[in-house]
């Protein structure tokens, strides 16, 4: 049995109460108005025409393309690509064309495997470390996989929490609701009305800031688990301080907790897929803030989308556990759990678990993944052109600013071809 | 007399009270803000190795000017806010990034 043969569901597609209202930017006093971006984070609106995601089968590295774990392999687009497509879309990005784009940093594609297309704004370029704001949610899946591997986590088994006793319902709650964010946690990020509303600014940088952990173990279950899905970054903080504790064991101070748990890290993720520049950061208690800060060039969170590509296989060695990457793109069992698998979103065309909700039209199959991070930060994966799409770069987190965005990826996964064997 | 004393008590009851949530919002808002832009610019500097013009580019003016930074060049970054009676403070661990410590 799979990963995702466990807790796999049919999309459903009828409409239902969201866990989130989402608001846009409200008034804020003067001063304040960056940390807005909180209060409207990761939105997008537009249409959709009610079809589900569909699961293509990943890719296979092809025949004689090397893998990056010292230097992307180079190649040209596919024959039939439309290379006009692709370079207006580039230009666009990076020629202030699309004021809603705000500042593209940086763009890595990949297809077949190979480096076909790299630009980067003044400034920046391919040694140029950036922040993944919740793109750091997928490295985290990615860890969290890698420890089952290795026998260190059942993620079908409770997680639980030194700060609960056994008999609080969240000691119950296993790795897999976590990651799934249908924990039933009262968490507010997407939608809140200000940044003392969003539970993200007070955990990361308010009341939460030196003890993450202590601030997401804090927050009430509102929701019988499994029952409705809503983003939660303090999960993920939950998990990552969960997984530092397996890893890291009894440490006897947070510097010894967060050196034993990087070193980890190192060694089993980002060494063996080249991800050199990656720097995850970790809060005043050495728990990996693995909800919102990972630092690594635009290379190389391509590498982090071709290992889910390659179904967590690299060069011959799995790194993550069969069927871990289909675990991250199939939607939870909840009812409005059709817009996020494990740790990546997914892409139905009509998404009920987001608000003002917007599809990535990629072409006819409709099969992207993908991870995404505040301020227009993106890995889209497209299994069928076998295809990797990297954006880093920033603008305010509105929803015409988020719908943008998307179009653009649209645009450009459209301009490479279906991969031959699809 | 004795009604307009009661009235007038309610009001300033009223006002102060109202004071007091709009400041526990700016306390609260300054407290985060400066946490935010501690951590941000610290991270911006350090990690990603960018400039301080380069890295101030990410926030916007309006925001800015609330805000003072002080850059101990190497190692960390406070902010502060509201005259100083608020401030946070990231420093930077070769190898591990930026935390915000106060």
């Amino acid at each position: 049995m799979s990963w995702n043969d466990r807790q796999r569901s049919p999309v459903r597609a009828r409409r239902r109460g969201l866990t989130g209202r989402l608001t846009r930017r409200g008034s804020v006093r003067a001063g304040v108005g960056l940390l807005l971006a909180f209060a409207s984070a990761l939105m997008c609106g537009g249409l959709s025409v009610g079809l589900s995601a569909e699961r293509v089968r990943l890719p296979t590295q092809p025949a004689g393309v090397g893998w990056p774990t010292e230097t992307w392999p180079t190649g040209a687009p596919a024959p039939d690509a439309d290379r006009d497509a692709l370079a207006g879309a580039l230009d666009l990005a990076f020629g202030g064309g699309a004021p809603l784009l705000g500042e593209t940093r940086a763009v890595v594609i990949i297809e077949g495997g190979q480096l076909v297309a790299e630009r980067y704004a003044e400034g920046f370029g391919p040694d140029s470390r950036l922040v993944s704001w919740s793109m750091a949610k997928s490295v985290t899946h990615a860890l969290v996989g890698i420890a089952e591997l290795q026998g260190r986590v059942d993620i079908d088994k409770p997680m639980g929490n030194r700060r609960w006793p056994p008999t609080d319902e969240r000691s119950g709650i296993a790795w897999r609701q976590w990651l799934n964010m249908v924990d039933g946690q009262q968490y507010l990020e997407l939608g809140a009305p200000s940044a003392i509303a969003s539970d993200a600014a007070g955990m990361l940088f308010g009341p939460g800031r030196l003890d993450t952990a202590t601030y997401a173990a804090a927050l009430p279950l509102i929701h019988p688990p499994s029952s409705v899905w809503n983003y939660n970054s303090a999960g993920f903080i939950l998990v990552c301080d969960a997984l530092t504790r397996v890893v890291a064991g009894v440490a006897a101070s947070p510097d010894e907790r967060r050196a034993r748990m990087s070193a980890w890290m190192r060694e089993s993720l980002f060494a063996p897929i080249g991800m050199r520049s990656a720097q995850p950061e970790f809060d005043a208690q050495g728990v990996f803030v693995g909800s919102s800060f990972v630092y690594a060039t635009a290379r190389d969170f391509a590498r982090l989308g071709l290992l889910y590509l390659r179904d967590g296989v690299w060069d011959g060695r799995r790194i993550l556990p069969a069927g871990w990457a289909d675990f991250a793109r199939t939607p939870s069992a909840a009812a409005n759990g059709d817009v996020y698998g494990a740790g990546w979103w997914i892409n139905p065309a009509e998404g009920t678990g987001r608000a003002r909700y917007s599809y990535i039209d990629t072409g006819p199959t409709r099969d992207a993944f993908y991870a995404e991070g505040r301020e227009g930060q993106m890995v889209l994966l497209v299994p069928s052109k076998d295809l990797i799409v990297v954006r880093l770069g920033r603008f305010d987190d509105r929803s015409e600013n988020w719908k943008a965005l998307y179009d653009w990826m649209g645009r450009v996964a459209r301009a490479f071809p279906t991969a031959s064997g699809e | 007399m004795r009604r307009k004393w009661q009235v007038g008590s309610a009001a300033a009851v009223l006002i102060v009270a109202g004071a007091a949530y709009l400041v526990r919002d700016q306390i609260a808002l300054a407290r985060i803000g400066t946490g935010f832009a501690a951590k941000q610019t610290c991270s911006c500097l350090y990690v990603s190795r960018r400039s301080l013009p380069s890295c101030m580019t990410d926030f916007d003016s309006a925001t800015a000017q609330w805000f003072t930074w002080h850059v101990d060049d190497g190692r960390s970054v406070t902010v502060s806010a509201l005259l100083g009676l608020f401030s946070a403070t990231s420093i930077f661990d070769d190898g591990f990034g930026c935390h915000v410590v106060e």
